[in-house]
């Protein structure tokens, strides 16, 4: 499972593909989605999920970012398939899968989503039978690292020197024990002192002695 | 001269009793007050206490130190502190700013700071008042009275403190210390300090770090690394430092 936010991206509305002109009732059973990404630099997709809405075939297609060397005008940038008609309902004229969650992840990519600029959605329903098909609730996310189990602190695990009273008293050093006590002290008396603080306020306006002129104008 | 008036024509009349004389002579009053600030602070050492308080009862014209001196009857741990904060306060309060204008202005303020911190080094003390010093014309809320006065004697604590470490480190009692050991030690205050007390696990790497064990690591690698002895460092610039780092807690009176 992913963690944390979707990415924020720009999910264009669905365009229903349509052959011929447009008096010529024909529907193509296959509705396209662009997925833009207006503010992320460098926008990596480890995670695509949605509720299905009777659409029976899949397809990603990507584009990527031309790396700065090679970055022509007019350049050849390809589509490439990422995901090819993954099927989301197993029978297209029957129920099954046709309201299913579903999550899409790196395993299921044939390419790795980095640098994405336009990710395009194909979806595909040959059946005429469903009145509409669309995805519900899209939500693209960034890979999922697994946690790693936190690593204990050095000094949790770190076993090299034994607790005996003699290790403790390096040679030509004073006694380790009085110089820890007397700094644990001083580190409580600190911490004593910034206790005490609240927000205590002599209402002065200067900042590094000098006066910030905008708030003076409106006191 | 009124008093010798009395005790005359005392005289005449009916020999005066032990009580009357106490009330006369204002005694019963004093020894009264000086039992219950005794009691209310219970100082470590009463004898020294008495002796300093009918050392400066006289003294009665300097508003300052007789701040000073009622600041100065407890620990500032104890709960009766507060109240002497309050009676010091209420004290200075009657300073004349202008004719016919009473109270606290930073000029006094930052007067009794100084009067107060006369026994840590200077340069200590002007950066303790970089952080709560008022400016002169600043009229100071017990507030920040409160708050000032509690930082400054925490900080007497920490200096003293801090003397003992450096007293501690300097081994050949020379008045130098060597600047590596030093050095290492000030790190390490200044690393565990540096936690926040929102951070639990930054408290107990500090509380581990100033241990026996953790220290023992430290100055264990200090001491391979075997570049002692070469420059020292003196009281003064190693309580400053370490001064430095109980500053960074504090906040700045803004």
């Amino acid at each position: 499972m992913a963690e944390g936010r979707p990415l924020n991206c720009n999910l264009k509305t669905p365009v229903l593909l349509s052959v011929g002109n447009q008096k010529t009732e024909f529907v193509s059973g296959c509705k396209i989605i662009d997925v833009t990404f207006p503010n992320i630099i460098a926008p990596e997709i480890g995670e695509i999920r949605f509720k299905n809405y009777y659409v029976a075939l899949l397809t990603i297609k990507v584009k990527f970012r031309v790396s700065s060397e090679n970055n022509e005008p007019g350049a050849d940038v390809k589509w490439k398939t990422c995901v090819r008609k993954m099927k989301l309902m197993p029978n297209a004229y029957t129920e099954t899968g046709s309201q299913d969650f579903f999550s899409i992840t790196k395993k299921q990519f044939s390419c790795d989503l980095i640098n994405v600029t336009v990710l395009r959605l194909i979806l595909q329903q040959p059946a005429p039978v469903w009145k509409d098909f669309h995805l519900e609730n899209l939500k693209l996310f960034h890979p999922f690292e697994p946690s790693r189990p936190t690593a204990l602190p050095a000094w949790l695990t770190d076993n090299t020197h034994t607790n005996t009273a003699s290790s403790k008293n390096l040679e030509g050093m004073p006694s380790v024990e009085k110089l820890s006590s007397l700094m644990q002290e001083l580190w409580a008396l600190s911490e004593e002192a910034s206790a005490l603080q609240s927000s205590k306020s002599m209402g002065r306006y200067e900042v590094d002695g000098c006066y910030e002129i905008n708030l003076l104008s409106y006191t | 001269m009124a008093d010798k008036r009395k005790l005359n024509s005392g005289d005449d009349r009916l020999p005066e009793s032990d009580r009357q004389f106490l009330e006369r002579t204002n005694v019963g009053q004093m020894v009264r007050d000086v039992l219950g600030k005794i009691a209310a602070n219970r100082p470590a050492d009463p004898v020294l206490f008495l002796a300093e308080y009918f050392d400066s009862v006289e003294d009665q014209s300097n508003l300052v130190s007789r701040a000073e001196q009622v600041l100065c009857m407890t620990h500032h741990s104890r709960p009766m502190f507060e109240c002497n904060v309050r009676m010091a306060y209420d004290i200075l309060i009657k300073h004349k700013v202008a004719k016919k204008l009473y109270g606290i202005n930073g000029t006094v303020y930052n007067n009794l700071i100084r009067v107060l911190c006369r026994n840590i080094p200077p340069a200590v003390v002007n950066k303790l008042l970089r952080k709560v010093g008022c400016q002169d014309f600043e009229a100071v809320s017990f507030d920040v009275f409160k708050w000032g006065m509690f930082t400054c004697f925490v900080l007497q604590d920490y200096v003293q403190l801090a003397e003992q470490l450096f007293s501690s480190l300097d081994m050949q009692k020379s008045g130098k210390a060597d600047k590596v050991l030093c050095d290492a030690v000030l790190e390490q205050l200044r690393m565990a300090l540096a936690s926040n007390r929102a951070d639990p696990r930054r408290i107990v790497e500090s509380g581990y770090s100033l241990g026996p064990e953790g220290l023992h690591t430290v100055l264990d690698r200090v001491l391979k690394r075997g570049s002692r002895g070469q420059s020292c460092e003196t009281s003064e610039q190693f309580i400053l430092e370490a001064v430095e780092a109980f500053l960074t807690k504090v906040k700045k009176l803004q």
